[in-house]
């Protein structure tokens, strides 16, 4: 009984410790981003520029979101459109996690394809180290997030 | 301006050709066969390109498939290739590989003359194959 409680007890410890992670690689993200928008000029770059400055923002808001204690998204569990989603409706860390998870999708797509293509015109020249810093950063936010819904879910049935 | 407000491509860039055309505040100066402004890279030795990375996704390579054409007064003796590893045989003018510069979005767009990127400066070029020093996007050429 006690070595239940006490597994129960480290169960419960992972997600806040997930989340926290995923936060600081969201941060990680957006930092790759701002270091390319700024020093490496990709500012001057149309469309592309835009998106970089995007990254930085919901990088930082949605690591923002994650690292907040869970009464701070009290208002975001409150929404009865959130509430009446199954399972992550009363979890809201585990909607923003879901939202993290997209975004960060969609930041990985839209750079394989420029460095394999181009993505509206613009071809990315190699994997310098700050895209693979960025392929990283993206890939172990994903599987972090990926794990904290699970687990969040799973402890709130 | 005009043109579309895409990022510049010069990954397919088929059989290139280039030409001359008289722009605001610099006058005449090598252009692709759209009209878009082709810089030098001021660190470049000849004939090599040290341009590379950030600094190329930025300022693109000019770059041809296939031996490059000349018309107006781009004197076809100048004009050469050079081989890079990261794509097409890159332009190259009176020795100076040539770069396209993202943020110039059409004919006639010269936001690359004279201003420091990568730590150094980037010029325009002239028919006769020198740098185009008499303009900057920032009202003075930077050295």
């Amino acid at each position: 009984m006690a070595a239940s409680n006490t597994e129960r007890g480290a169960g419960a410890l992972a997600p806040p410790l997930l989340r926290r992670l995923a936060a600081l690689l969201l941060f990680g993200v957006g930092a790759v981003h701002l270091y390319e928008y700024v020093l490496d000029h990709y500012h001057v770059i149309p469309i592309i520029g835009v998106l970089f400055a995007a990254n930085v923002v919901i990088s930082v808001v949605l690591g923002l979101a994650l690292a907040a204690p869970p009464e701070s998204l009290r208002l975001l569990g409150s929404s009865p459109v959130v509430r009446s989603l199954p399972l992550v409706g009363r979890a809201p860390h585990a909607l923003v996690a879901l939202a993290g998870i997209a975004f960060l999708l969609g930041t990985l797509v839209g750079l394989v394809i420029s460095e394999q293509a181009t993505f509206f015109g613009f071809h990315e020249y190699g994997y310098r180290t700050t895209v693979w810093l960025a392929l990283g950063l993206e890939s172990a936010a994903i599987v972090v997030l990926a794990a904290f819904v699970v687990l969040e879910t799973r402890l709130r049935p | 301006m005009a043109g579309c407000a895409f990022a510049t491509n010069s990954r397919h860039p088929g059989r290139q050709r280039l030409s001359t055309a008289t722009v605001p505040r610099l006058g005449r100066i090598v252009v692709d066969d759209k009209g878009r402004t082709l810089y030098l890279f001021a660190v470049d030795p000849p004939n090599r390109s040290t341009c590379f990375g950030a600094c190329a996704s930025v300022w693109p390579p000019a770059t041809t498939q296939g031996r490059p054409g000349a018309s107006g007064g781009v004197q076809p003796a100048m004009l050469t290739t050079l081989a890079r590893t990261d794509g097409p045989r890159q332009l190259v003018y009176a020795g100076h590989p040539l770069y396209y510069y993202q943020a110039d979005t059409g004919p006639g767009d010269t936001h690359g003359q004279g201003i420091v990127q990568f730590g150094a400066s980037w010029f325009a070029i002239t028919p006769q194959g020198q740098i185009q020093a008499t303009g900057s996007a920032h009202g003075g050429v930077q050295h």
